[in-house]
């Protein structure tokens, strides 16, 4: 008489795979918690999502690597759960931390030599805008990031020393620095408005 | 060329694919937001251990009772320790302490983590920190020094700020770490990580009256 395996007894393998699913399913708890956090990222993405793109791009040139580095800096913000007083500080907060992982990557990380948007415009013949992008690509970094920071997203000499962590005094020569230089490379296309 | 520009960087968007894989790996990343409350079975593991703590005490206090011994007193220096109690917010810390106490304001970095503290119902701390740098603030009753900085600093400055006796130290002159003051009625200390001069301090100083 053949003897018949323990686990051929749909008993036994219904009351194993109920004890797995209890142990490795989610709790309703860690659900709803999971669930919350997905939504703030949503919401997160489509209030600061461009900004911090656009910061990211300026740093690194290329749509995938500001792409992850708008992810990491979610991810930063899901984990750490910082306490702050208001939307300003909230997207100061969220470019800081961009600006902070772009500057790794430009550190320690290969990058990739695509340029998305230079081919973006070529493709458009705007020759007005690719000469305008290749002249801001051209500056040094922190003048590049001053200058995307005090004319994209009108933030003032002040929160912009806050979210590269540099003196507001190297800032102002930072943004003097990139406009002169601006000035050299577009000349009549030059306009950035009266100086700071 | 400003809009010039900005119309270079419109051509950057979120778009749908990019949100969609973006909030994709945020979820397989698994990262759900910290609660306040630990998780359930840690809580009834704790609750059924808070039971059996009483149930122990009752057990130890019962012959107590029943036949009551005289309290020894101990004898020579009797170090007290303090009630310390971490409280969410500003306002908890006030309703705590009993007097009213903020969030900081003016400070020198982007605070992106605050906590509060209460010691017993004197004193109340808030320790904030951001962009790597800190600062600990602390407001009691009275006009005694309360930042628990014994330091000895190579620098050193008192003076009035609009009816504040204010003291600053530091390790050298428009260099100060350490700020105390006092309205008459209460004493604030808060401490820096990295320093300021007098002109910066006073700024900070009457944001946090």
């Amino acid at each position: 008489m053949t003897a018949v395996c323990r686990l051929r007894r749909p008993g036994l393998r219904t009351h194993i795979l109920h004890a797995l699913l209890l142990l490795f399913a989610r709790k309703p708890e860690e659900e709803a918690v999971r669930q919350t956090a997905n939504a703030q990222a949503a919401r997160m993405l489509d209030a600061y999502g461009n900004s911090i793109l656009r910061l990211a791009y300026s740093y690194l040139h290329n749509q995938s690597d500001a792409e992850e580095v708008l992810q990491d800096t979610l991810l930063q913000f899901l984990r750490t759960a910082p306490v702050l007083e208001s939307p300003q500080h909230k997207k100061a907060w969220l470019l800081r931390v961009a600006a902070n992982l772009s500057k790794n990557r430009l550190k320690y990380n290969r990058l990739r030599s695509a340029d998305e948007l230079r081919d973006t415009l070529a493709a458009e013949q705007r020759e007005d805008l690719s000469f305008v992008w290749e002249a801001v690509k051209a500056l040094p970094q922190h003048s590049r990031a001053a200058i995307h920071l005090f004319y994209h997203e009108g933030c003032s000499t002040a929160q912009i020393a806050s979210i590269l962590g540099r003196k507001e005094s190297t800032i102002r020569s930072d943004l003097r620095r990139g406009r002169i230089q601006l000035k050299e490379i577009l000349k009549e296309a030059y306009d950035f408005g009266p100086e700071i | 060329m400003a809009r010039k520009y900005d119309e270079i960087m419109s051509h950057l968007v979120v778009t749908d694919a990019m949100r969609s894989r973006i909030l994709e790996q945020l979820e397989s990343a698994g990262q759900p937001i910290p609660s306040s409350r630990p998780p359930l079975l840690l809580r009834r593991t704790l609750a059924t251990a808070a039971c059996l703590a009483v149930v122990l005490a009752g057990i130890s206090i019962l012959p107590r009772i029943t036949s009551p011994q005289p309290v020894e007193t101990p004898s020579g220096p009797i170090t007290v320790v303090p009630n310390l109690q971490e409280v969410s917010s500003a306002q908890a810390l006030s309703a705590l302490v009993g007097f009213s106490v903020s969030d900081l304001k003016a400070l020198p970095f982007l605070v992106e983590q605050s906590t509060y503290t209460a010691y017993g119902d004197t004193l109340a701390q808030i320790r904030c920190e951001g962009d790597s740098q800190w600062a600990l603030f602390r407001k009691s009753a009275g006009t005694e020094d309360n930042s628990g900085d014994y330091t000895a600093y190579a620098a050193q400055t008192s003076y009035d700020l609009d009816g504040l006796s204010v003291t600053l130290k530091g390790e050298a002159d428009q260099s100060y770490v350490l700020a105390l003051w006092t309205d008459g009625s209460y004493s604030y200390s808060l401490r820096l990580s990295q320093p300021l001069t007098v002109e910066q301090w006073n700024q900070v100083i009457s944001a946090n009256c």
